[in-house]
Parts: C-alpha cells; structure tokens; sequence
C-alpha cells in the first residue's frame, strides 16, 4: 500500500509547487508592488507573471488625454535590476529607465489618448548560471483622481 | 522496482503536462489581458529571446468613471441600473455581467458625492459576490468600512478598488478568469452606456464624444480578453456582438501628430506631446450608440 501511495504523494509535492507559483506572484504584488503605486489609484486588475532570466515581456496598455499616469514595474529580487521601456504603436522609443533613473516607476502625462507598449527585460546573470533564476514581475498602472 | 520507477516517471510526466497547461492557461487566458498583436507593428522577438506578452486588461469601472466626471458631465441617476434588481440575476453569467455593471454604477455615484446610492449599489455587488463564491474576506468587510467612511471619498475610492482588484484576483487565482472577464464585460458597456447616454442630452459635448470615440481602442483589449475564453457559452454569446461594435468603432479615424517627449527631472515627469485629430460622421456615432444600448439592455434583462 505504502509502494502505492509514495509515486502519488511525490506527484502531488511536484504538482502542488508548480500550481502555487502563480498565487504566490499576485500575493507578492498586493503587498510588495501596490504600496509603492500611491499617490496614484491601481485601476484594479494585476498584470503579472512568473518570468525567468533573459526573459522579455511586453504589455499594451491605454492611456488618456491629459491624464497623470504612473507605471510602476516591480520584481522579485532574486531577477535582479528588471529594465523597462516604453514605445508607441510605432516602434518610437519614448522612454528608457535604464537612461533616465533608477527608479522602478514612470509618471508621465499624455497629450493624446493612445496606446503604448511596456517591454520588460529580465537581465541574465554573469557568469551565466546553470540553473536559471525565475522570479514574479509586475507591471502596475495608475491614474491620479484629481 | 524497475515498475516502481516507471510509476513514478510516468507521474511526474504527467503532473508536469499538466502544469504546464495550468501556466500557459495563466499566461494565454486568465493571466491578465490583451496580446500585442502583429498588426501593431511589433515582431515577437525583439533580441534572442522570444517575448512573452502579457496580456492586458480593460480600465476598470473606476476609471472609466473618473473620465467621465473630468467631461464635466452633470449626475443624472436615470442612467443608472436599479440596484434593486440584484435579486434577478441567478445564473453565472448574469451574475458577473450585472456585478461589473453595478461596479461602474458605484464608481459614478461615488464621483459625484452620493453617498447613500453609493451604499445601495455597494450592498448590491456584495450580493452578486457571494452568490458567485467570491469569499468575505476579500472585500475585508468592505460593507462596514464602506459605511464607516461614507462622507470620505477618497477612502471610498480605496475601498471600491481594493474590492475590485480582490474579486478581480481571488478569480484568476482560482481558475475563474472567464467570471472575471464577464464582469470586466459588464463594467465596459455600462460606462459606455452612460458616457452615449450622456451625450445624447447634452449640447457641446465634443470632449464627451471623442472620448467614447478613443474607447475603440479598450474595445480592443476587451475583445482581447475575451477571445482567450473560446469555451465559455456566455462569453460565446457577446462575442458576436461586441465584434459587430468594433465594425461600427473601426469607422473612427484617429489621427496623430509627430509626438515629442519632454522630461521635467525637476518633478520627475514625462510629457508626451502631440495630438490627436478624431474623425468619424454622425451616423457611425448613433450606430456606436444603438449597439451599446442593445448590449447593455441584454445585460441587464
């Protein structure tokens, strides 16, 4: 009985990891990223994902004319320095943090109503490991409610 | 042992399948919005490495909400779906739809002050909630905290997102992205409902209109959504007819000027310039505007 029930429970340990690695990601969000969003308001749903070194990631987000925006990207710290960019539809290059700051948000306003496009890059480590590293990466919007 | 072993290879074959589905399901479904698609212009691969997307939402009643009061538009309550109405709605679907409805009309009466219809809708989400097994301590009594700060509307504001954005999350994290989708659904057309209803009664309403003319493109993000939901029979049903609303949308030009980006380090803001010049012809308007109201009569029946 025993030979039969250990194959299962591994199976289950194995399972159950995978599973909980998402959870855990929009846990980190609520209470490590959402904070740091005020004084701007969250617009309520969670853009994040396990992301693994060497990683890029985009996102397509809407903005309105003449609002104040911020855009917050957040990580867990085993990833490292996640760099961000911001492009219009375009392919244009509106913004670098990797040039501008070393602050993990932009707050910017917008003349227009379009859309723009958030590209996260997850740095690799050097030396490069065997094993890479994953970790939880969100990326935050807020508006101001003047 | 040699059996053993199989067994145990053959387990871990199979819990990893199916873990992988479970993460391509969190990252192509419920993880969390509209893909880029190729038509914007972008490759999928930008280095070595192939980009993940990460799908995007819809904005959220609240700031749907928020733009339409920046519109300097009057309160008008006839508008507004009748809280008590909640007691109708028995399926899953109707249930969310008509939750993210509600939403949309909590974050209008929130806008403009009125605190006890604020109450009322707030009262009525947490009966939609329940009913659809979203658990009491997601909205962290919100009802209590909600009644306790009634005449501060800024904490009103925090409540209404967190127990949005808890719904929202406590869904995805339990595999029921589609719910989610249906009330992000509901909270669209409903804030669509009221800025076309709006702008019918209203003379000068040329901010108003291009507003809701700029929503093609979050009508975009929510088709995007609802697309990775294939299987939903609800989902199925709308879909249709909010493509038949991008028909009518894809009428609307919108015209950019060069942008240029100014940084002000000082008060570490970007501004990004350039305009936008939107055109569309009237009859496209009351197609956009007969569309939603069939859509959010549906809704709501």
């Amino acid at each position: 009985m025993r030979k039969f029930l250990i194959p299962f429970i591994f199976a289950g340990l194995f399972l159950g990891a995978s599973l909980t690695s998402n959870a855990q990601c929009k846990r980190f969000t609520k209470t490590q990223c959402l904070p740091h969003l005020k004084p701007y308001i969250y617009n309520g749903q969670l853009n994040s994902a396990v992301l693994t070194e060497g990683d890029v990631a985009e996102l397509l987000l809407t903005f309105h004319k003449g609002e104040k925006y911020r855009i917050y990207v957040c990580n867990q710290k085993q990833l490292g320095d996640v760099q961000f960019k911001v492009f219009d539809t375009h392919k244009n290059l509106l913004f670098d943090k990797s040039k501008h700051s070393k602050q993990a948000y932009w707050d910017f306003i917008s003349n227009a109503t379009q859309q723009l496009i958030i590209q996260i890059t997850v740095p690799e480590s050097i030396p490069r490991h065997d094993v890479l590293n994953s970790g939880c990466v969100t990326i935050l919007m807020g508006f101001l409610d003047d | 042992m040699f059996n053993y072993m199989k067994k145990i290879i053959y387990l871990i074959i199979l819990s990893t399948v199916f873990s992988a589905c479970q993460n391509t399901n969190k990252q192509e479904t419920a993880s969390d919005n509209i893909s880029l698609d190729d038509t914007l212009g972008f490759t999928n691969k930008t280095s070595d490495n192939a980009v993940k997307k990460i799908f995007y939402n819809v904005p959220s009643p609240t700031e749907m909400s928020s733009l339409l009061k920046k519109a300097g538009l009057a309160y008008n309550p006839e508008f507004l779906h009748s809280y008590k109405k909640v007691d109708e709605y028995t399926t899953v679907a109707q249930t969310s739809l008509n939750l993210g409805v509600y939403g949309a009309d909590l974050s209008y009466n929130r806008l403009y002050n009125q605190t006890q219809q604020a109450v009322n809708y707030f009262s009525a989400i947490k009966r939609l909630s329940d009913a659809l097994g979203i658990p009491q301590e997601q909205s962290g009594n919100a009802v209590e905290r909600l009644e306790s700060n009634i005449e501060n509307k800024d904490s009103l504001l925090v409540i209404i997102t967190e127990v949005y954005s808890n719904a929202d999350r406590y869904l995805k994290e339990n595999n029921r992205g589609s719910t989610a989708a249906l009330i992000v659904t509901g909270g669209w057309v409903e804030a669509m409902y009221l800025a076309v209803q709006v702008a019918s009664q209203t003379e000068n309403n040329k901010d108003l209109i291009d507003l809701i003319a700029e929503q093609k493109f979050s009508l975009d993000n929510l088709l995007g959504l609802l697309k990775d939901y294939p299987k939903d029979k609800a989902i199925n049903t709308y879909l249709p007819k909010l493509e038949n609303l991008k028909k009518a949308f894809e009428k609307v030009n919108i015209i950019y000027s060069d942008r240029d980006v100014t940084i002000d380090d000082e008060n570490s803001l970007t501004t990004i310039g350039g305009e936008s010049k939107i055109e569309f012809k009237d009859e496209d308007f009351v197609e956009i505007t007969n569309l939603i109201n069939e859509l959010r009569t549906e809704i709501i029946h």
